[in-house]
């Protein structure tokens, strides 16, 4: 099971005014997005980080 | 310390003139004194200096032609820095180039693929969200001229090979997920979601208040659309922010307490802090010392005292951060919105309440997720 940072933000997020944009209802068990970042953590630990290009190009990172 | 990226200012002038640009519209002027675009004279100085930039720090960097538009450089000049690149450096240095897409054709698609540069554009979402703020100097919208552009891409036969992605500055009273559903339908493979420039002097458009979360709140419903979506493409800022709460990497600055070396470099061969400082205040980018690629190594640079500092920045000084429990995920977020015309970088972002509201809800729905 991964690690989840836990802390609880100071300003609460209970009441957050979210608006025209509120949120759907819930979140999938299985999202894929998710699973995505899961299996790169994994991997990020296992030392198993693809090819730093090929992974750059992917996010697109370094454009801003 | 190892440079991560060098940005480079091919052209000091834009095509069209979004309202919120830091370049043109947040009081910096250094743009008027800047050559409109970087010399032949200028790219053979500066390509040398990246070749001896990797042969000094052994260490893969990447390139990202900027501006202004770069778009607008004579392509025999884009032709000679591009294929310099591809022809002097590893191919683990990447190239890439960022534009609003108006001035793509199939010419330049060859010479991209030609010298394996990629192509990120900027769009803000559908026609009446992104022409809003991304205008053309007779005030017209720019998205159908963004679009042709981007479709150039979409119908190449290697387009894969050329098109990253999309950066959206966000609108905060644009409806989140019907942007969200326009990238989608794009296409694009990545996008990013920026917020405004802005500072404790000057607010950005959208957010009301310091104590505000506008624009945390957009970007939470994007990741609920994001999240119950079976085939995402990917979101940068998303995804790290998720990572960082899985105990993970970020990869970008304004996210996480990594340190990144980005070099920005004028048209006239001027070494200069992060641009998107200009919106502080005039002149914010420049460092005291005025380095040149005509004149000096980028790894003794990267390598000087000023320089090492300027990269700290990065780092959150307010004591307000460094106390809270969230600094490892949110970073203090883009120096640049740390900015108090009294105060100087010393402050939490005008971003703090959207960071806690987003990062409380993607931690939410991880621990939901599990």
């Amino acid at each position: 099971m991964e690690f989840i940072h836990t802390e609880q933000p100071t300003v609460s997020a209970t009441a957050p005014t979210v608006t025209e944009n509120a949120s759907l209802p819930c979140p999938p068990r299985d999202s894929a997005a998710v699973r995505r970042l899961m299996d790169e953590v994994r991997n990020e630990h296992a030392n198993a980080w693809p090819a730093a290009t090929a992974y750059d190009r992917v996010h697109n990172r370094h454009n801003r | 310390m190892l440079l991560d990226t060098i940005l480079l200012k091919v052209t000091s002038r834009c095509n069209i003139n979004c309202s919120y640009c830091y370049v043109y519209n947040q009081g910096d002027t250094s743009w008027q004194r800047m050559p409109k675009y970087m010399s032949l004279a200028t790219v053979a100085d500066l390509t040398s200096r990246l070749v001896t930039l990797y042969e000094d720090q052994q260490h893969p960097f990447a390139v990202v032609l900027h501006g202004g538009e770069p778009l607008l450089l004579p392509r025999n000049i884009l032709e000679a820095l591009l294929q310099g690149l591809a022809d002097r450096l590893p191919a683990t240095c990447s190239r890439a180039i960022q534009t609003n897409g108006m001035l793509i054709d199939n010419d330049l698609l060859a010479l991209c693929l030609r010298t394996n540069t990629t192509i990120s554009v900027s769009l803000d979402g559908p026609a009446d969200v992104n022409d809003a703020f991304r205008i053309a100097f007779n005030g017209e919208g720019t998205f159908a001229r963004t679009i042709a552009g981007i479709d150039l891409i979409r119908q190449h036969p290697q387009a894969s090979r050329l098109f990253t992605g999309a950066l959206c500055v966000v609108d905060p009273s644009s409806n989140a997920r019907n942007v969200y559903e326009f990238f989608k339908s794009l296409g694009v493979p990545s996008v990013d979601f920026l917020f405004k420039d802005g500072n404790y002097a000057k607010l950005p458009p959208g957010k009301d208040a310091i104590e505000s979360t506008e624009y945390g709140g957009w970007l939470a419903a994007v990741w609920d659309c994001y999240i119950n979506d079976p085939d995402p493409p990917r979101i940068r800022v998303l995804d790290d922010f998720g990572r960082l709460l899985l105990g993970g990497a970020s990869i970008k600055e304004g996210c996480g307490q990594r340190i990144y070396g980005i070099a920005v470099i004028d048209t006239d061969g001027t070494v200069t802090k992060n641009d998107t400082l200009k919106s502080t205040y005039d002149g914010a980018d420049r460092f005291e010392k005025k380095w040149s690629v005509s004149t000096d190594q980028l790894s003794e640079i990267a390598s000087s005292p000023e320089f090492i500092q300027y990269a700290h920045l990065q780092q959150p000084t307010s004591p307000v951060c460094q106390a809270c429990s969230l600094l490892s995920v949110c970073g203090g977020g883009m120096p640049l919105s740390r900015w108090h015309p009294e105060t100087g970088l010393a402050n939490p972002s005008i971003y703090c309440s959207d960071y806690k509201l987003l990062i409380g809800h993607i931690q939410k729905t991880l621990l939901e997720c599990r």
